[in-house]
Order: structure tokens, then sequence, then C-alpha cells
């Protein structure tokens, strides 16, 4: 069980041949995994997500959800979040996060999930307000709590802290864990950011670019809560950061 | 230098002069016209000085000629203005939302917006002759166009992100109507309509000076006529007037409609 990224293959036609933009794609991501993809940008990995949610179609290969085949967004299997928060700027947080409801619920139901979901991102006391008038790092918060209010089995997170300052950044990786470990839910986050994807990651998958291509798998064998300026975090850190970077050779005179 | 430096910087000023400023102009200008014709200055017979246009407005406000003819004129636009806004919406949002509604309209489009409503209005007497409905008719075509042509380019504008957010939460078309694109389509739909009353108030005087018997249009064309400056006067200033009250009325109703949209004019 869990979910299987099958072979995917993704090809963009173009005037003369086509632009190959993921290549073989294969990973399985255990049910209640956090897994981490991490690329340079242009590597496919926003792509991958679109065919995860069945927004876009693979030119080959097949998103397998326990057992069944995804093609098209279905609420209940996979919810998604944004870089951006994607906010209806008319709509009050509470109107906001209940526009993520998709199943036919009564008016008290409604009410009740909208509220439990208000108070789990820690927006209690801001219902009624509007967007424009709340900070990125909250704009976001209302974003994932409209994301998670079908209650998904997979949550994908696309770059979602990417336009957040460091220390709100910090803040909501912290808070994205502690509902992933109370909900229990299968999460992939794409990612630049080295550091994000080892401080949230069961396992960090590396991704090589033009075409996308899984480079390398790296399972973070750290105990949680994770401590980023622990030695062996910056064992992961160096690790990841040479599937990226040459590591400069110095003449050894120059080393003190 | 110092001194006015300080009277800049003081709150009170600054709130005062919201409603200040705007004032001195017309005050002056006032001033000006007055000195000008007690100076003799100014032909009188062709522009009466102020106090004489006073004395005409109090006794057409006394008879009740011009509560007459403004409301004759007022009930017209405001008669056209529906029929205009109303399918200038309906084509609009359908133009906007399905590309071969816009394709066969463009060329129509293309060919019509051009002409100006008031050289419809020979053609319109024409067929319709000269009582009420070739009035609505041209203010319906003055301000159809405004109100078409922005509601197409709001419909347009809704961000495709969103949209795409849409489809992951399985939203149908009625719902991604209603909560998504015309809410984003408003803020332009209001320029429109903006625009569109300000040529529907400007087509029916037009259209009374033309063929009518009433109405501020044929208030003026008749002081000319008759040779009543004052009149005259008095017609052309409550046609600014009373244009000038409808744009204030249309904005405070976009401000409180708009509530979530933050703009230059708006914020005013």
């Amino acid at each position: 069980m869990g979910l299987d990224i099958k072979h995917i293959y993704k090809k963009f036609p173009m005037a003369q041949n086509s632009l190959s933009v993921l290549e073989d794609v294969d990973l399985t991501v255990k049910d209640g995994e956090f897994v981490s993809i991490i690329g340079a940008s242009g590597c496919g990995k926003s792509t991958l997500l679109k065919i995860i949610i069945g927004l876009d179609k693979a030119t080959a290969g097949a998103i397998v959800l326990d057992g069944h085949r995804i093609d098209k967004p279905s609420h209940n299997d996979v919810g998604i979040i944004f870089q951006e928060s994607r906010l209806l700027p008319w709509g009050t947080v509470e109107s906001n996060i209940a526009f993520g409801i998709s199943d036919k619920l009564t008016a008290a139901e409604r009410k009740k999930i909208v509220a439990d979901h208000i108070e789990m991102v820690g927006l209690k006391g801001f219902e009624k307000v509007l967007p424009s008038q709340l900070s990125g790092g909250m704009q976001q918060r209302v974003s994932i709590a409209r994301a998670l209010i079908n209650r998904p089995r997979v949550l994908l997170l696309d770059e979602p802290f990417g336009a957040l300052d460091a220390f709100t950044k910090i803040n909501m990786q912290n808070e994205l864990l502690n509902i992933w470990q109370t909900e229990k839910k299968t999460m992939l986050i794409v990612t630049h950011d080295i550091d994000e994807a080892i401080y949230l990651g069961d396992k960090v998958v590396v991704m090589s670019d033009k075409p996308g291509r899984i480079k390398d798998v790296i399972p973070i064998d750290l105990p949680r809560p994770r401590e980023r300026t622990d030695a062996d975090f910056d064992y992961y850190r160096k690790k990841v950061y040479e599937k990226f970077f040459k590591q400069v050779k110095r003449p050894i005179e120059y080393q003190i | 230098m110092e001194r006015l430096e300080k009277l800049l910087a003081k709150k009170e000023f600054g709130k005062n002069n919201g409603i200040f400023l705007p004032l001195v102009l017309p005050v002056l200008l006032v001033v000006i016209w007055k000195s000008g014709c007690d100076a003799n200055l100014i032909n009188t017979s062709l522009l009466p000085s102020p106090d004489h246009v006073i004395t005409a407005l109090v006794t057409m406000l006394g008879d009740g000629s011009l509560k007459k003819h403004i409301i004759m004129s007022t009930t017209r636009v405001f008669e056209g203005y529906a029929v205009g806004v109303i399918l200038g919406l309906l084509l609009g949002i359908l133009a906007g939302l399905f590309k071969p509604v816009y394709q066969l309209l463009s060329s129509l489009i293309g060919m019509f917006r051009p002409i100006p409503a008031i050289a419809m209005i020979p053609f319109l007497i024409l067929w319709f002759g000269i009582d009420e409905t070739p009035k609505i008719i041209v203010i319906a075509i003055g301000s159809f166009w405004p109100v078409l042509l922005n509601t197409i380019q709001g419909i347009k504008s809704a961000d495709t992100k969103l949209l795409e957010l849409a489809r992951v939460l399985e939203k149908n078309q009625l719902v991604v109507l209603i909560r998504i694109i015309l809410p984003a389509a408003l803020p332009s739909i209001f320029t429109g309509m903006r625009l569109g009353i300000s040529h529907a108030w400007a087509c029916v005087v037009a259209a009374e000076m033309i063929a009518s018997a009433v109405g501020v249009g044929f208030l003026i064309s008749y002081a000319r006529e008759l040779l009543q400056p004052d009149v005259l006067f008095v017609g052309v200033a409550s046609i600014g007037l009373i244009g000038w009250a409808i744009d204030i009325v249309m904005l405070r109703l976009q401000k409180w409609v708009l509530y979530w949209h933050v703009s230059e004019e708006t914020t005013k």
C-alpha cells in the first residue's frame, strides 16, 4: 500500500522534436511516509506533482494509490499546497477554508470542520479576516487548512514555504511536522532547499535536471525532532550538497 | 517658509484639505466671473452674471420646471442604462466564457463600437418616431458598449492559478463561475458600469436636444432659441452636477461591493 510512482515519462511536444521533462521517474512512498524531492528549478519536480494529482497526464507510466490508478483530481485521495497560497481575495479566512470542502456536508458539519481546521493551523480569531490583511505565513496556513479539510490520504507540497522569510519558514516546517505526526498523512514535498528536505523527509530524493531523473535516494536516518545544528545533520547536508556541486579541491598549502 | 512647512506637516491641515482644496478653483472662478461682469468686461447678454443665474435657478426651482426636466431625464437614463447594462453583462459573460461566441461577435463589435450612439439618433427616430423609445435605445446603446467590453475583459482576467485550484478541489463549472470568475471580473465590470452611466447621461442630453419636449437637453436647446442665457446656464450646470453626483454614488457602491479590492480609485 502507499503511493506508487511507476516509470513516469513526460514529454512536451515542440516545433521540431519534443522536450523530455521527466524520464523514468520511479518511486514508492509508503503510507504515512514523508518524502522530500529536491532538485534545481526546471528539473520537472512541479510537473511530477501535477501528474500525481491528476492535473497533467504522463506520456508514459502510471500513478497508483493503494492499488488504484489516479488520472484525474480526486479530493479524498490527494491534496496539494502550492507555493502561492492561492486564496480567493474576496473570501475571508473562514470561507477560503470552507472552499476546500468538496464533499456534501450539512451546514453544521461544515461549520464544525472549518472551526477545527482553523484551530489546527493556529488561526483562531482570524476567521473573518481577508487574505490581503494576512502575512505570507498566515496565508499559507489558510491554504494548508484548505488542503487538509478533505482529509486526503496524500498531501503534496510544491515549494510551500519558498516565498517565506527564513524564520517564518522554520516555524511553518515545525507546524507541518506536527500536523504530519498527528494526522498520519503521506506527505511528498518538492523543494530546492537542502536543509528543508533533510529536516522534513524520511528520505530525500535527489533529481537531476534536463531531463528530470531520480539521481539518488538518500534515507535520512535521524531521530525526530531533528536538530539542524547537529553534526549528523551536517553529514546529510554535505551528502546532498555533493550531489549537486563538485567539491572544490583546495591545494594543501592554503589550508591551515 | 518654516511656518508653512509646519502648517503642512500638521495633521489637521491634511485632514481639512480634502474638502478645502477642491473648493478653491470653483470659488476663484465665480469671483473672477462676477468681477468681470461688474467691470463690464463680460457681455452679460451672452454670459449672464452669477446673481442672474441664481435668480433664474430660484425661479425654476420655485415653479417646479427644473425638477420636471431633471426627473424626466434621469428616468430616461435609468431605463436605458438598465437595458444597456443587462445586455452588456449577459453578452459579455457569454463572450468572455465561450471563445466561439466572442469570435462570432468580434466583427460586429469591431464595426459598431466606433459609431457614437448619438449618430444612431436619426435612424432611431426614423424607425421609432419621436416618442420615448428612440431615446431609451440611444441611452441603452451608449451604456452597452463599455459594459460589454469591460465584462469580456474582466471574465478573461480570471487567475489561471485559482482555476487550477478549483480543478484540484473538483468544483463544478457553476461554482467556478460564481466563486472565482465573476468575483474576479467585478472590478472590471464596475469600470464598465461607471463609464456606461456617464455615456448614458451624455446620450440623454443629446437625444433630448434633437427631439423632445421635456428634459434637461430640451431645456438648454429651448433656452438657446429663446435667448435666455441664464436658463441655459442653469441647465448646463445641472447636467454637470448630476453627472458628478451619479459618479460619486457609483464610486461609493463600488467601494462597498468590491470590499476586498484595493485600487487607487476606491481608496480616494
